[in-house]
């Protein structure tokens, strides 16, 4: 039985969203114009664990199948979103400071795109996030959409905090001059 | 080269602390010839604190409201990492470079023991890219880590992997847990534990009613590499209570009326070990 069963056509498919990191590159790319390339904005794959519910201790005896699972949910609310796959780190830098680094936020999302999760800096995440009774400052975002994730986007760029670190990087490159 | 952490706890509600706390740590910083000063919660302005003290000081370069820090113009300073709730620095003589992680936890007001632990995983992770993409494994930590020494978030091999034992860790240097190479730190504020007279650590908060309560917490730490145990000078690590104008404890615990809820941690670097 050779008989090719693929169907390999988009014809039919619902089109996939953009994915969130060629959202965020293109950000980067503009505040790269913007600045005259002194202020730079990058996506970077992560390697590390984005949120302490990730699992990565396995047994010993399963280690190898295991491997590769991670697990994890956000919050008991939102139950479960399955394995994650690829994770990116937001930051800023400068061409004057190289070695300098801010990460705005980390994001992490599983095939499809959506639920995309996003895990802010202290700081964005208490300017623009909601506080619970107790004062505790919840980092994490989930984005159950493309739109809901550019929203997201521009609150975090347009954020006290980032607009205070880019200017802070502009004063120190203008007084270097 | 002398090193000093306070958390200052002038964070907006008590800035009618601050003339005093300024007062005093620039007492401090000359009576303790200090070269290096990093501040949690520290709102009143780092700039002029470094104008106001006699030595020439510059302020580091960051963005983090939780956390400033000021060094001796002798050293050179570049920040690495910039996030809210630590800083990341690489401090170059002419004779060694060093990496130091400055760190203002999550508290454990408003935070799980599982938040602090997954924040100072994700610090140490940068710390370690710091580490190796400056070929530098001169590291020492310092700050308030808002967790003992024996909690999780210092002690496991996933996070911070920081042992009391300076023999275990200087010979040993790292452990593989699951294939992954854990390096490990010498944690020295263990020894304010079998202290016999207060102040014992450096912050007092009594859980009256709860059924866990230590009464003293070594939240403010200090640790370092393994290649910085032989610099680390143990004898002057300590705590600081007065300076020549200003008492920072009253009744045996820290006087967080007038000052702050914390007292500051000190500690020496020997060059010349670098």
């Amino acid at each position: 039985m050779t008989e090719n069963m693929w169907v390999l056509d988009d014809e039919g498919i619902p089109a996939l969203p953009t994915p969130p990191e060629k959202i965020v590159e293109v950000q980067c790319n503009l505040l790269g114009k913007a600045t005259n390339y002194e202020i730079r904005a990058r996506i970077d794959s992560y390697s590390g664990s984005i949120t302490p519910y990730e699992m990565r201790e396995v047994l010993h005896d399963f280690e190898e199948s295991f491997r590769d699972n991670r697990f994890f949910d956000i919050q008991e609310d939102l139950g479960e979103i399955g394995s994650s796959v690829f994770t990116f780190e937001f930051y800023v830098t400068s061409s004057f400071i190289p070695n300098y680094k801010y990460r705005i936020m980390f994001m992490s999302y599983s095939i499809g795109y959506y639920p995309l999760l996003v895990v802010l800096d202290d700081e964005i995440a208490s300017e623009i996030s909601q506080k619970d009774s107790a004062g505790k400052v919840y980092q994490n975002a989930q984005c159950v959409n493309e739109q809901q994730f550019i929203e997201l986007l521009r609150k975090v760029i347009g954020s006290k905090k980032v607009r205070k670190v880019i200017a802070s990087l502009r004063h120190m490159s203008a007084n270097a001059s | 080269m002398n090193i000093l952490f306070w958390n200052t706890g002038l964070n907006g509600k008590r800035v009618a602390n601050a003339s005093d706390i300024n007062k005093c740590l620039r007492e401090m910083i000359e009576e303790n010839n200090i070269d290096l000063l990093v501040l949690a919660e520290y709102n009143s302005g780092i700039q002029s604190l470094c104008q106001q003290s006699n030595a020439q000081f510059y302020p580091l370069f960051n963005n983090s409201e939780y956390i400033k820090a000021m060094i001796n113009h002798n050293y050179s300073i570049e920040t690495l990492i910039d996030q809210s709730r630590y800083l990341i620095a690489k401090i170059t003589t002419v004779s060694y470079k060093m990496v130091i992680g400055m760190v203002h936890n999550a508290s454990k007001l408003h935070y799980d023991d599982e938040d602090q632990e997954f924040r100072m995983q994700t610090f140490h992770k940068d710390l370690c890219q710091c580490e190796e993409d400056h070929n530098c494994k001169n590291t020492i930590v310092i700050g308030d880590f808002n967790v003992n020494p024996f909690e999780k978030a210092c002690v496991s091999a996933r996070n911070l992997h920081a042992i009391p034992f300076r023999e275990i860790v200087t010979q040993k240097v790292r452990r593989k847990i699951n294939d992954d190479y854990c390096p490990m730190f010498y944690n020295p504020t263990w020894k304010f534990m079998g202290k016999k007279m207060p102040p014992y650590t450096t912050y007092y908060c009594d859980r009256s009613g709860k059924a866990i309560n230590y009464y003293w917490y070594a939240f403010d730490q200090v640790i370092v590499r393994p290649q910085l145990v032989e610099a680390f000078d143990e004898e002057k690590l300590a705590i600081i209570t007065t300076t020549r104008n200003h008492m920072l404890i009253k009744d045996g615990k820290p006087d967080k009326i007038k000052y702050s809820d914390h007292l500051p941690l000190f500690c020496v670097l020997k060059e010349k070990y670098i």
